[in-house]
C-alpha cells in the first residue's frame, strides 16, 4: 500500500505536469492590445504558480515522515459506483429514455449498498418502490414544474 | 430607501415559493450530518435557468438560511452537528436535549438563528450601499487587489494546509481562464471543445467538486447505518422569560456572526465558536456553559445565521463574494447575467430592494417553517446513506444536464469529482478551487485593464491609497499565513522529535 507521502509526491509531479500543459497550450498566443499583458500571460503566470508550489510541497514531503499508509476505505464500493455513474452516462447519451434508465439505475444502486442487510423480496420490494417513487417525482418535478426535457 | 414599493402579488407569490422551497432543502441538507450547505446550494442551482433573477437568488439565500439552522437540528437531536457550523451547539444543545427536551433546546437553536438571520439582514441593508458608495471610488488596480486578498484570506484561514490551498487556489484561477479571452476574442485551454469556449459550466464543477465527492466519500462509511432518536417532547417554543434570559447572547452572537461574515474565508464556522465564547464571557452564569445553557445554543445559532447577510454584504456591494457558498450563489447572478457590485446597487435598485426584502422575509418564512416541520427534518435524520447517495446521483444529474443540455458537463463533473475526493484526502481545498474559479474572470480583467490604461505601467497597483491599504493587508495576511504555517509544521515535528530521544 502507498504511502500519504508518496501520493502527495505523485499528485504533485501530475499538478505539475499538468501546468506545463497549460504553459505549451497557450505559449502560442499573441499580444494584441498595447499595454496588454496577453492571452496567455495569466494561465502562464498561474501554470508557473502552481509548479513552484509543488515544488514547495515536495520538498515538505520529502522532509517529513513517510506518514500513514494512503487507504480508501470500502475502494470496489467506490469504484463500481464510479463505473456505474460512466456507464449511465454511456447508455442515456445512446439509447436517451432518462426516467426508465433512472429507475433501473436507482434500483441496482439501492439494492447494492443494501445488500449487507440481507437480500429478501422485501428488502428488493422496498428498493423498487423507493427508486419509483424519487424517478416518479423527478418526473413529475421536471417535465411539469421545471419544463427540463431530459 | 422604500422597501415597498412597486410590489406586485405574482411577484410576491412566487418569490416566496422559491423562498419556502429553498428553505426545505436548506434545513433538510443542513440537518443530514454529511450534506450541507454547499451541496444544497450547488443542488438547487440548475433550478435558476427555470425561474427570474429575484426568484432563484431568493431560493439560494433561504437555502443558504435554512441549512445555517438546520446544522443544528442533528447537533441537538443525535449530538452529530449536521455542518461544521453547527459543532459549537452540539456542547450545550445536546445536553439540554438529554436533561430537560430536545423541542426547548431545538426552540432556543431557532430563536437564535432567526433574531442572527434578522440582524445580518439589517446590517446587510444598511451598509450595502455605503460601501457600494465608496467602491465606486475604486479602480480597476483595487478590484484586482480584493480579489487578490480574498483568494490569500480563504487559503489562510479556511483550509488546513496553506501551500495546497494556494495549489488549489492557482487550479481554481487557471480553470476561470477557459475559454474566449473577453480581450481578444481567443480561446484559451479549450482543448478544441465548444462546449467550453464560454468558460467551464460552474454547475457540473461545483456539483463535481462538492456533492459528488462528498457521495465518494460517504461511500468509504457504513451506508446502512440509521440514527434513532425519541421523538417526544419535540414542541418547539420559548416563554418570553426564556426568550429574554436568551437575548443578550443573541445580540453577541449576531454581532460576531455579522462581522466575521464580511471578512473573507473566514465564515460561520469560525464565527459560532468565537460567538459561543464571547457569550460565556459576558454571562452571568458562565459556569452553566457546557452543561445546558441555553446562551450556549441561541449565541452560535445567531452568529451562524447573521454570518449569512455579512457574508452577502461584499458581495452585493463590492461584487466580491468571499466564500465558495457565495461564489456558488453568485452563479445564479452571472446564469441571469447580473453582475454585482456598486454599479448594480446604482442601476438596478428594485433588484436590490426585491433581494433585501425576500432575504427578511427568508428569515421570518425559517422560523416558522422550523417551528412547523423540525420534527420532520429530525425525522429525515434515520434515512441511511444507502438511499441518500443514489438520490443525490441523480439529482446531481439532472441538475448538471438541464443547465446546458451537454453530456460533456456530466464527464467534466465526475472527472473533477474523482479528483476531488482524491485531493479533499491529502487537504486541498475544493471550497477554494471554486472560489478563485469564480473570482478569476474579475481578477484577470482587471489586472489587464488597469495594465491596458496605464500603458503597462505595474507602478498603477500601488500608487494610489486605496491600493497601498489593501497591499499592506495582503502582505499582513501572507505574513500570517507563513508563520501559521511554520508553526504547525513545528508542532508537528515536536512529538516526532520526542518520540525519537524517548526511544
Amino acid at each position: 500500500m502507498l504511502s500519504t507521502r508518496v501520493v502527495n509526491l505523485l499528485v504533485y509531479a501530475a499538478l505539475s505536469a499538468l501546468s506545463a500543459l497549460v504553459i505549451w497550450s497557450v505559449s502560442g498566443l499573441p499580444v494584441t492590445l498595447p499595454g496588454d499583458v496577453g492571452t496567455h500571460f495569466f494561465p502562464t503566470i498561474l501554470a508557473w504558480g502552481v509548479i513552484i508550489l509543488c515544488a514547495i510541497g515536495a520538498i515538505r514531503s520529502l522532509l517529513s515522515g513517510a506518514g500513514e499508509a494512503f487507504r480508501i476505505d470500502y475502494l470496489p464500493r467506490v469504484l463500481l459506483t464510479i463505473g456505474m455513474i460512466a456507464g449511465f452516462f454511456v447508455s442515456w447519451s445512446q439509447f436517451g429514455a432518462f426516467y426508465l434508465q433512472a429507475f433501473v439505475f436507482l434500483f441496482v444502486l439501492f439494492t447494492y449498498y443494501r445488500l449487507p442487510v440481507g437480500l429478501s423480496a422485501k428488502l428488493i420490494g422496498v428498493n423498487a418502490a423507493v427508486a419509483l417513487g424519487i424517478t416518479a417525482f423527478c418526473y413529475v418535478a421536471f417535465n411539469f414544474l421545471i419544463y427540463v426535457d431530459l | 430607501m422604500d422597501l415597498l414599493a412597486n410590489i406586485d402579488f405574482m411577484s410576491v407569490v412566487s418569490a416566496f415559493g422559491a423562498i419556502m422551497l429553498g428553505l426545505f432543502v436548506g434545513m433538510l441538507f443542513g440537518a443530514l450530518p454529511g450534506l450541507g450547505l454547499i451541496i444544497g446550494v450547488t443542488l438547487l442551482l440548475p433550478l435558476s435557468y427555470a425561474m427570474g433573477p429575484v426568484e432563484s437568488i431568493l431560493m439560494l439565500l433561504a437555502c443558504y438560511q435554512g441549512a445555517e439552522y438546520g446544522g443544528s437540528i442533528s447537533a441537538i437531536v443525535l449530538g452529530i452537528p449536521g455542518t461544521a457550523m453547527a459543532a459549537p451547539i452540539v456542547l450545550d444543545g445536546r445536553e439540554m436535549a438529554k436533561t430537560t427536551s430536545p423541542g426547548k433546546a431545538l426552540a432556543f437553536s431557532l430563536y437564535g438563528s432567526t433574531f442572527g438571520g434578522i440582524f445580518g439582514g439589517l446590517v446587510l441593508i444598511f451598509f450595502a450601499e455605503p460601501v457600494a458608495r465608496f467602491a465606486l471610488g475604486l479602480a480597476d488596480p483595487e478590484f484586482f487587489l480584493l480579489g487578490i486578498i480574498g483568494l490569500l484570506a480563504v487559503a489562510t484561514f479556511g483550509a488546513k494546509d496553506f501551500v495546497k490551498a494556494m495549489i488549489s487556489v492557482f487550479l481554481g484561477l487557471i480553470a476561470g481562464t477557459i475559454g474566449i479571452d473577453l480581450f481578444t476574442g481567443m480561446p484559451r485551454l479549450t482543448g478544441g471543445y465548444f462546449e467550453v469556449y464560454e468558460g467551464l459550466n460552474l454547475i457540473s464543477v461545483a456539483v463535481g467538486l462538492f456533492a459528488l465527492s462528498e457521495v465518494f466519500m460517504m461511500l468509504g462509511n457504513r451506508m446502512n447505518k440509521a440514527y434513532s432518536f425519541d421523538a417526544s417532547d419535540m414542541k418547539i417554543s420559548l416563554t418570553m422569560k426564556e426568550f429574554w434570559a436568551s437575548l443578550k447572547a443573541m445580540i453577541t452572537g449576531s454581532a460576531i456572526g455579522s462581522f466575521m461574515g464580511v471578512l473573507p474565508g473566514v465564515g460561520s464556522t469560525v464565527s459560532g465558536w468565537l460567538a459561543y465564547s464571547g457569550a460565556k464571557g459576558l454571562s452571568k452564569t458562565p459556569e452553566k456553559f457546557g452543561k445546558g445553557s441555553p446562551e450556549g445554543i441561541a449565541a452560535p445559532d445567531a452568529a451562524n445565521n447573521a454570518t449569512v447577510g455579512g457574508a452577502l454584504l461584499p458581495f452585493i456591494a463590492l461584487g466580491i463574494p468571499g466564500s465558495a457558498s457565495i461564489a456558488i450563489i453568485a452563479g445564479a447572478f452571472i446564469i441571469h447575467g447580473i453582475t454585482p457590485g456598486p454599479q448594480m446597487i446604482r442601476n438596478d435598485p428594485g433588484l436590490i430592494q426585491a433581494i433585501f426584502l425576500g432575504f427578511m422575509a427568508t428569515t421570518v418564512c425559517m422560523f416558522f417553517m422550523g417551528k412547523a416541520l423540525t420534527t420532520v427534518f429530525a425525522r429525515a435524520l434515520i434515512t441511511p446513506n444507502s438511499f441518500l447517495v443514489p438520490a443525490i446521483l441523480i439529482s446531481s444529474m439532472i441538475g448538471i444536464y438541464s443547465s446546458g443540455g451537454h453530456f460533456f458537463d456530466l464527464w467534466v463533473a465526475l472527472g473533477l469529482g474523482v479528483a476531488a475526493y482524491i485531493m479533499r484526502r491529502l487537504d486541498y481545498s475544493v471550497a477554494a478551487f471554486v472560489l478563485a474559479m469564480v473570482l478569476a474572470p474579475i481578477i484577470e480583467k482587471s489586472f489587464r485593464r488597469a495594465l491596458v490604461i496605464s500603458e503597462g505601467d505595474y507602478m498603477t497597483f500601488i500608487d494610489r491609497t486605496y491600493s497601498q491599504v489593501i497591499m499592506m493587508a495582503i502582505v499582513a495576511t501572507l505574513a500570517y499565513a507563513v508563520v501559521k504555517s511554520v508553526q504547525g509544521r513545528r508542532r508537528l515535528r515536536e512529538p516526532t522529535a520526542a518520540e525519537s530521544r524517548s526511544e
